[in-house]
């Protein structure tokens, strides 16, 4: 590092050079001044003295003397040489040049700082080339000689009578005509991604020692610099950005000729964890979690889908299908959205894979309970899908291979304000099954799914921000069977079939107009259709319109106080036709399984079909109290009607916040929360319309505490109460004049206890990772019982360790490991033999008394990129299983429930795919 | 709505082609090889009853060492669920206590038909008395006021049969229809009747009558039934088909019915050796013109008989016997159900060289 002193000295007349200077500021404190010529620099008195100033010539050090630093001094004068043309006309010039002077006094560089003001005289080259002979009594701090730069000043006077010459003034003789020169353009951009690189600073130079000579420049915002007036032949051009290798090149520069360059400096490292996750220090909620895309696409074991790292999030039970227990609350009680819009859907086939790019995806926002006033019918936690304001620098996007399906994203600016991208996938699973499945008669039409998303950011001025996006979803799965694989008479499939399209257009209004007031405004629109088909007894059709509208605002009072509120209008349409069996309940067998009582005489089936509109309004308002530093409380209230219950929830909700140090903090909330009923508990034929809100209480306390910025651990306790529940009952009831099976009230409670632990490494010496371990227990009392039985889903130990390292070149190797203690399930302790349906019925013990052995399983993921000049490369391996644990999902039996075996999961699966980034 | 559930239909997709697919891997017995004390099937006959009527009680129970079988009959208005362990939903005291409130003149009839191979049972059940065991199985004594609509369509009542033998214990359930007064003859339903002989071909060649079966040998087998056989042609022709024509009730949520034959399934017993287990029909194709086309399709070890099928080839099968048999005589049992709770079977027994 240097340090930076104005000297006014000999002034020369050198080329029209203009150079921008990134200035390097040393350790050492200093204060810029303009050097004056009544502040000489004390000349040195081991230096041999200067020859007369040359005619037409005079020299000004002038340096700025601090009290630390011992400012350099003349230690050998150069002559700089009169341009003969410009004598000859008495033109003069002042020229200032930099001077960089290393350790030892001698001149490493020489750039002017202001050039002449005809630069077409050679001032500047007659300076430059006598600068760079200049030899210094090198600069001093203390008694360390220490680099620095200098402004030298060169002042071309023509026909001026010589005065008493000063050490520092130069003869100046008649200059050499001007030599041949030319330019040279270039532009600097990342190897791989064609990202300009902005702000670095460009050295071109030639020669050495004394005869040295250099000129450095900056890059601009498109990556591009120029360097004008440069003497013909070659340069060599210096680039050593920080995070990157060092760009040295040479580049012939010839006369009267512009030289274009194009340089791809390649990133020491292009690891998409360098994206940090900022966690806020003080935040809403007592617990949420937030990752960012390209973290989360490289999870091991879940195969680059984004969605799916929830599920390794402390307190989120391990479940077959990916649907999501949070806190021992039921799949249903979670709700998943898209930037706070409710979003039916977001996987294919109810779990195999989400409908989202990863593109066009931000973030992944998880809160498993005690979720702000902003979030309500919801009795569980809430996954907000978070996608990314767009603010492309270049056209770019990737293609991506994998096993299951393939897809692409282009994302581009069209103008400062406006940006698009665009998303597409299919799957080719049913490809693959078509060419191998032999032909014996039977129908296949293999699960396929296909989806396609759109998304544009516009913004106009920093205040106003607006965004659209729009997706949609289409799956479809078909099986014909030539031979019915019917053992029952009453129920006769001879096809199986499911299609399910979706589609959803989401338009945002953010106004931002200063840091007090903020306002987001949300509509939403969508379609979702669904066709279920078990041969001609069972079928669902269902067609569903929904629209939702949202509107938040803040507003900071003052330094304690800001409040927040909103509306939140949920509108659905519906039309049904639907024909089902009793489906196996909550409690009936637990996630292990169990003998489910379930009727397959299609006589038994219910029917329904109808034509609805349903409406949910919203209102919430929170106040934002900070009252003493560290401290952050937020009480709120959120008020719900619904119209299909006819119901209104109230909602008061309360978390708080306490920092006690920098590295220590301590959190609480308790609130309580409402949600509906399910669609087909309240249906007139299938369910019971009169039933009423279920409702939950939510308990947390919490301390956090981060020793480090990419440290985070937290503990937190919570506690559950779940109220008027909707259970399963074979009371009769009176309902419009008929006696009716009442089939659900709201008799049911649950209550849910626990301890989740959290430790969070963000990227930090090449690593990332988290451990995240839930201790709980999930229980419910179903409609009419005294007692208590555990949860389906409930599972007392939930480890998940997850770890990701960055090695050289390009590669990354990660793992997770879980521990998940076994899925209970309802054990059979006899049977009997059914006549009418030819098959033998378990006779269940407890409900839920016994657990599978615990699941445990490794999965580890390589990735590795080859960046090449425009395009790089992505190869990923990841092994699902890697010891190939035979891990029990469920109980199976025999034909009369005399022997019994354990399924198992998925064995070792190893899964790769291709990516292409451009 | 629907969507909500999202990953219920597939839970639910998966539970059915568990339902139907999935079996015990390794298993070490298969659902149609008889090896231990099995009851197979249970006849009532007549399988649906009017007031007044008896039907008589008969099962057919397989006991793999001619051991002696003890029989116990019993009767309950309501089968309770399987978490109830199938037990009675209303005690006999309870229908007593009921019965007598009713003033029909008639004694409660008991629970315990006996301990018979065969039990008879009575339809003593006036539709007053349909009622109140309908109303006392809801809970409520107003039985003058309410008619439930499970019952109204008819009680069902369950019949229970267990069997013992050696160790052994099997517990088996059947439902018996009790119509009303006004049930329309031609909605009756009669038990199949699949009585008759078996064809048995080995590369070709018909087996002689005693003939005995030779170890490791696949035979091909065929029942050919004395009557019911004839099921090609529409259901408007008067024909002699074991599945009988009829019109079905109609089920919420579905077309209006129209007259068709009963789908039936018959499953082959066997105690020695394997069939095989595809099988199976789908309902005759018809192009533009109406006209009836049906597919190629074979039989097996459960096959089932659909509308528009071919009775012929369903009843086709594939007999490999094994390379030591265990025994010098093989067993076989088909039994037929009809989809309206009427059951047949009959049986075929060979000698086995050793």
């Amino acid at each position: 590092m240097r340090a930076s002193i104005q000297i006014k000295a000999a002034v020369h007349a050198a080329t029209p050079i203009v150079c921008i200077f990134a200035l390097l500021l040393g350790s050492v404190p200093l204060a810029f001044a303009q050097a004056a010529a009544e502040n000489p620099a004390a000349p040195d008195p081991e230096a041999p003295a200067a020859p007369p100033a040359n005619e037409g010539t005079t020299a000004d050090p002038t340096p700025i003397i601090t009290d630390k630093l011992i400012p350099p001094s003349l230690k050998k004068d150069a002559q700089p040489l009169y341009p003969l043309e410009a004598k000859a006309q008495g033109i003069g010039a002042v020229v200032v040049v930099d001077i960089d002077i290393d350790a030892n006094g001698h001149v490493e560089a020489a750039v002017i700082a202001t050039g002449a003001d005809d630069p077409n005289q050679g001032f500047e080259q007659a300076a430059l080339e006598a600068a760079k002979r200049l030899i210094f009594v090198p600069a001093r701090m203390g008694e360390t000689t220490v680099p620095v730069r200098i402004n030298y000043r060169f002042r071309f006077v023509p026909d001026v009578k010589t005065e008493s010459p000063t050490p520092s003034e130069q003869i100046v003789q008649k200059p050499p005509p001007a030599p041949p020169q030319g330019e040279l353009w270039g532009k600097l951009r990342e190897r791989g991604t064609r990202l300009p690189l902005v702000g670095v600073k460009v050295t071109v130079f030639r020669g050495e020692g004394d005869q040295a000579i250099g000129f450095e420049t900056e890059t601009d915002k498109e990556g591009a610099f120029h360097l004008e007036g440069l003497g013909v032949g070659d340069w060599r051009v210096l680039a050593d950005p920080q995070g990157y290798y060092p760009l040295r090149i040479t580049e012939a520069v010839a006369k009267g000729e512009r030289t274009d360059a194009k340089y791809s400096i390649e990133k020491r490292s292009y690891n998409p964890y360098d994206v940090v996750v900022e966690t806020q220090r003080v935040r809403r909620e007592v617990n949420r979690t937030v990752i960012n895309a390209r973290q989360a696409e490289r999870i091991p074991g879940t195969f680059g889908d984004v969605l799916s790292v929830v599920q390794n999030f402390p307190g989120v039970a391990r479940t077959v299908t990916g649907q999501l227990v949070v806190r021992g609350s039921a799949p249903e009680d979670t709700k998943t959205l898209v930037n706070g819009v409710q979003v039916p859907l977001l996987y294919h086939f109810g779990g195999l894979r989400s409908i989202l790019p990863v593109g066009m995806i931000d973030a992944i926002e998880f809160i498993p309970g005690n979720f702000s006033t902003e979030y309500g019918r919801a009795t569980g936690g809430i996954v907000d899908v978070q996608l990314k304001t767009l603010a492309p620098q270049k056209i770019g996007g990737y293609l991506d291979v994998s096993i299951l399906d393939t897809s692409l994203y282009l994302e581009a600016p069209i103008t400062d304000e406006l940006a698009i991208a665009v998303g597409a996938r299919r799957s080719y699973i049913d490809y693959v099954l078509e060419a191998v499945l032999p032909d014996d008669g039977t129908s296949i039409v293999a699960p396929r799914y296909y989806d396609y998303q759109a998304l544009a950011s516009y913004r106009p001025t920093p205040e106003h921000q607006l965004e659209s996006f729009f997706f949609v979803s289409d799956d479809i799965f078909e099986i014909i069977f030539e031979q019915p694989p019917v053992e029952n008479p009453e129920f006769v499939v001879d096809n199986v079939s499911f299609g399910m399209n979706s589609w959803r257009l989401i338009n945002e209004y953010k106004y931002i107009p200063s840091e007090r007031f903020q306002n987001e405004f949300k509509v939403s629109y969508g379609h979702n259709i669904t066709a279920l088909n078990v041969g001609s007894d069972l079928y669902v059709n269902a067609d569903l319109t929904q629209a939702q509208v949202r509107n938040t605002s803040r507003y900071v009072l003052d330094k304690t106080f800001a409040v927040r509120g909103g509306l939140d209008y949920l509108y659905q349409n519906g039309e049904w036709d639907i024909r089902l069996p009793d489906l196996p309940e909550e409690g009936d067998g637990g996630a292990g399984g169990g003998e489910p009582n379930i009727s397959l005489n299609a006589d038994d089936f219910t029917f329904s079909a109808n034509k609805k509109s349903f409406h949910s309004t919203g209102a919430f308002a929170e106040l934002e109290v900070t009252p003493f530093e560290r401290t952050l409380v937020i009480p709120g209230v959120r008020v719900d009607h619904f119209t299909r219950t006819g119901d209104t929830g109230i909602s008061p909700r309360v978390t708080a916040r306490q920092g006690l140090d920098d590295e220590w903090a301590l959190k609480a909330g308790v609130g309580f929360f409402v949600q509906e009923p399910q669609f087909l508990e309240l249906d007139e034929s299938m369910g019971n319309p009169d039933l009423t809100l279920e409702t939950a209480v939510h308990y947390s306390l919490g301390v956090e505490y981060q020793p480090e910025d990419y440290l985070d651990f937290e503990v937190t306790g919570f506690y559950k109460t779940l109220d008027s529940l909707v259970s399963g009952t074979d009371e009769i009831i009176q309902r419009d004049g008929q006696l009716v099976p009442k089939l659900y009230d709201n008799e049911g409670s649950g209550r849910v206890y626990g301890t989740e632990v959290s430790l969070k490494h963000e990227l930090a010496h090449g690593f990332y990772g988290w451990l995240a371990y839930t201790l709980s227990r999930s229980e419910r009392q179903d409609s009419g019982s005294d007692e208590y039985r555990l949860f389906d889903f409930d599972q007392t130990h939930i480890l998940t360790l997850i770890g990701s390292y960055r090695l050289p070149r390009n590669w990354e190797i990660g793992s997770r490991f879980r521990y998940v203690s076994g899925n209970l399930y309802t054990p059979v302790t006899g049977s009997i033999y059914d006549v009418d349906n030819d098959r033998y019925r378990g006779i269940p013990a407890g409900t839920n008394s016994d657990r599978l052995d615990a699941f445990h399983q490794l999965d580890v993921r390589i990735d590795k990129r080859w960046i090449y000049e425009t395009w790089i490369l992505g190869a990923y391996l990841d092994i699902q299983n890697v010891y190939n644990q035979q891990n029990p999902e469920g109980m199976s039996y025999n034909f009369d429930f005399s022997e019994t075996d354990v399924s198992v999961g998925l064995p070792i699966l190893p899964v790769i795919g291709l990516r292409g980034e451009f | 709505m629907p969507t909500e559930y999202g990953a219920k239909w597939l839970w639910m997709l998966v539970w059915l082609s568990c339902t139907f697919g999935c079996q015990l891997k390794n298993e070490s017995q298969q659902y149609n090889q008889l090896e231990e004390l099995r009851v197979l099937a249970i006849q009532a006959e007549p399988p649906d009853l009017v007031p007044g009527e008896t039907t008589t009680l008969s099962a057919l129970v397989f006991e793999p060492n001619d051991a002696a079988i003890s029989y116990e009959w019993s009767w309950c208005p309501a089968r309770a669920a399987s978490s109830d362990g199938f037990g009675c939903t209303l005690s006999e005291a309870e229908l007593a206590a009921l019965w007598s409130g009713l003033g029909t003149g008639i004694p409660a009839p008991s629970y315990d038909l006996g301990t018979s191979p065969t039990a008879e049972f009575t339809h003593v059940f006036p539709m007053a008395v349909v009622l109140g065991i309908c109303a006392a199985l809801a809970g409520d004594s107003e039985a003058s006021d309410l008619a439930l609509f499970a019952c109204l369509q008819g009680l069902e009542i369950s019949v229970s049969l267990k069997v013992r033998s050696g160790g052994d214990e099997i517990t088996a359930i059947k439902t018996l229809t009790m119509l009303d007064e006004g049930a329309m003859a031609d909605s009756r339903n009669n038990n199949p009747d699949p009585t008759g002989n078996m064809k048995i071909t080995l590369a070709g060649r018909e087996l002689a009558a005693g003939e005995q079966l030779q170890p490791n040998s696949i035979y091909e087998i065929t029942a050919e039934f004395d009557r019911g056989m004839q099921c090609d042609s529409e259901v408007s022709v008067a024909d002699d088909c074991i599945a009988e024509s009829f019109l079905p009730e109609k089920r919420e949520g579905l077309d209006e019915p129209t007259p068709r034959r009963e789908t039936i399934t018959m499953t082959w017993f066997l105690t020695m050796g394997v069939t095989e287990d595809e099988g199976g029909s789908r309902e005759g194709t018809r192009d533009n013109a109406g006209n009836r086309h049906s597919s190629e399709y074979k039989g097996g070890d459960t096959t089932s008989f659909v509308d528009g099928g071919e009775l012929r080839k369903l009843l086709e099968n594939i007999w490999t016997l094994p390379f030591v048999p265990e025994d010098d005589q093989a067993q076989l049992f088909l039994v037929v159900r009809d989809e309206r709770g009427g059951i047949g079977w009959t049986s075929y027994s060979y000698s086995v060289e050793r």
